[in-house]
């Protein structure tokens, strides 16, 4: 059966959220490797590939206006529709955080970290994982495995309070430390807040698949 | 939900023909129910069995109970012409009565009832309709000077006249244009403040914008019923679904 203007359009949506999903996942893991290598070079590429995010968000934010004015999706149409925008904000969202840890890597150009980073990249890798679970169920108009979305997002809260208590620890020992602590500190609780993101993206697809709300956290 | 119609158990067809199969139905009181589904679904069979017109095609029949507030219309004590009072219809086409002043298509119906301030009642109407205004200096004049959407109303205002608790409406804008489509929606949206409204359309987006209840009928079934929002968001039964998205069949 030939494909009808709707689904023409929400095809194309669907290829550009997974496109977005593609850059902000880039976007978290440049942004670490960045940092942990001081690479400025690396940072730069994340203010590309945020820029690249506005944009494509911007089109995906329009071209669903404008499917909606024209072909008044409704039921598992509507909400692959709306589901798609606010996956859209999302992925948008994670690369702006993205930037903000790039930012901090740019402070590091001339000198050294206060530590050398292993939960940190840990984080970022665990946080592609769930990208790609999201994207994937996206691809595929299947739910995500919420369960392991769930175990994932766990993981990353734990890393997070291990580097919280160990940046603390820095700066109790040897307050001259503060500052570099906290901009780690900063690092891991963006990334903790992509997590949630990237989880709150599943139980969306959820939704958008079944008709079923469902609560990642 | 109070509910206004309670259809219970109800059939219905012409000779050897089983339209409606067994349909159970509440119809809230002071509020819209749209009936979608398919051409030759059963909806205006069904919605003609709320004002026992359909019985009076040759060859008709119904088993089962349609409750008006709690009495069967179909008990042997009803009185047809008092239940087609008190359950009003309008229909597609806009129908008045061609040879009939304006004034004359709204007091037919008060005037067989034998009100006696006819004139009250036929200004109340046509304003309740949002006619008044458009019509009060020439009442006189043959309503065949109306647009399509004025005969609509007008058409509203005569269903009106003889006080109904219920309106029927069977596709009543699919003759209409976008303007005139507006105006009725707006009108039925006033209207139920003070009736409870019955809306047979073939137009999903007038379901989704006028109606608090939503009843998918297909091939003489009822599939699913429940409040609009959820049946257009979330549809139960995959085929309301693959219906309402345009994927039947």
């Amino acid at each position: 059966m030939p494909r009808t203007p709707l689904e023409r359009g929400m095809e194309e949506i669907r290829s550009e959220v997974i496109r977005l999903g593609g850059i902000a996942k880039q976007a978290v893991l440049m942004s670490v490797e960045a940092l942990k290598e001081r690479d400025m070079q690396k940072a730069a590429r994340v203010d590309e590939l945020e820029e690249e995010s506005d944009i494509l968000n911007l089109h995906i934010d329009e071209n669903s206006l404008k499917l909606m004015a024209l072909q008044q999706p409704v039921a598992r149409d509507l909400r692959f529709v709306n589901a798609m925008i606010k996956i859209s904000d999302n992925f948008e969202r994670i690369a702006d955080l993205a930037q903000k840890i790039a930012e901090i890597a740019k402070k590091y150009e001339e000198r050294e970290l206060l530590k050398p980073l292993i939960d940190i990249p840990r984080m970022a890798s665990t946080i592609a994982e769930m990208i790609e679970l999201d994207l994937e169920a996206i691809e595929r108009h299947v739910s995500p495995d919420t369960e392991k979305l769930v175990e994932k997002d766990d993981l990353l809260d734990e890393l997070y309070a291990q580097i919280y208590n160990e940046l603390i620890s820095f700066m109790l020992r040897d307050p001259r430390t503060i500052d570099d602590a906290t901009d780690l500190l900063f690092v891991a609780r963006y990334l903790e807040r992509i997590g949630d993101i990237a989880a709150k993206t599943g139980a969306r697809v959820v939704y958008m698949v079944e008709g079923r709300r469902v609560w990642v956290k | 939900m109070e509910s206004k119609i309670e259809v219970v158990g109800l059939n219905a067809g012409f000779g050897s023909t089983h339209v409606l199969k067994n349909i159970s139905l509440s119809i809230p009181r002071n509020r819209v129910t749209a009936i979608i589904g398919p051409s030759g679904c059963g909806k205006s069979t069904f919605v003609r069995c709320l004002n026992r017109i359909h019985e009076l095609v040759p060859g008709a029949w119904v088993r089962g109970k349609v409750l008006l507030d709690g009495k069967n219309i179909y008990d042997s004590d009803a009185d047809p012409v008092e239940v087609r009072r008190r359950v009003g219809m309008v229909f597609q086409k806009p129908n008045p009565f061609p040879a009939m002043s304006i004034f004359d298509n709204v007091a037919y119906g008060p005037r067989i009832h034998g009100v006696k301030d006819v004139h009250r009642v036929v200004e109340e109407s046509l304003k309740k309709a949002a006619l008044w205004e458009e019509v009060k200096h020439r009442l006189s004049h043959s309503p065949v000077s109306l647009s399509g959407g004025q005969q609509q109303r007008l058409c509203i205002a005569r269903a009106l006249a003889v006080k109904p608790e219920v309106i029927l409406f069977d596709e009543p804008c699919s003759a209409l244009d976008p303007v005139a489509t507006a105006k009725i929606e707006e009108l039925v949206l006033e209207l139920k403040e003070n009736y409870t409204i019955v809306i047979v359309t073939h137009n999903m987006q007038q379901a989704a914008r006028i109606a608090d209840y939503t009843a998918f009928f297909l091939m003489g079934e009822l599939v699913e019923f429940g409040e609009t929002a959820e049946i257009f968001e979330n549809p139960r039964d995959k085929r309301t679904e693959d219906y309402i998205t345009g994927r039947f069949g």
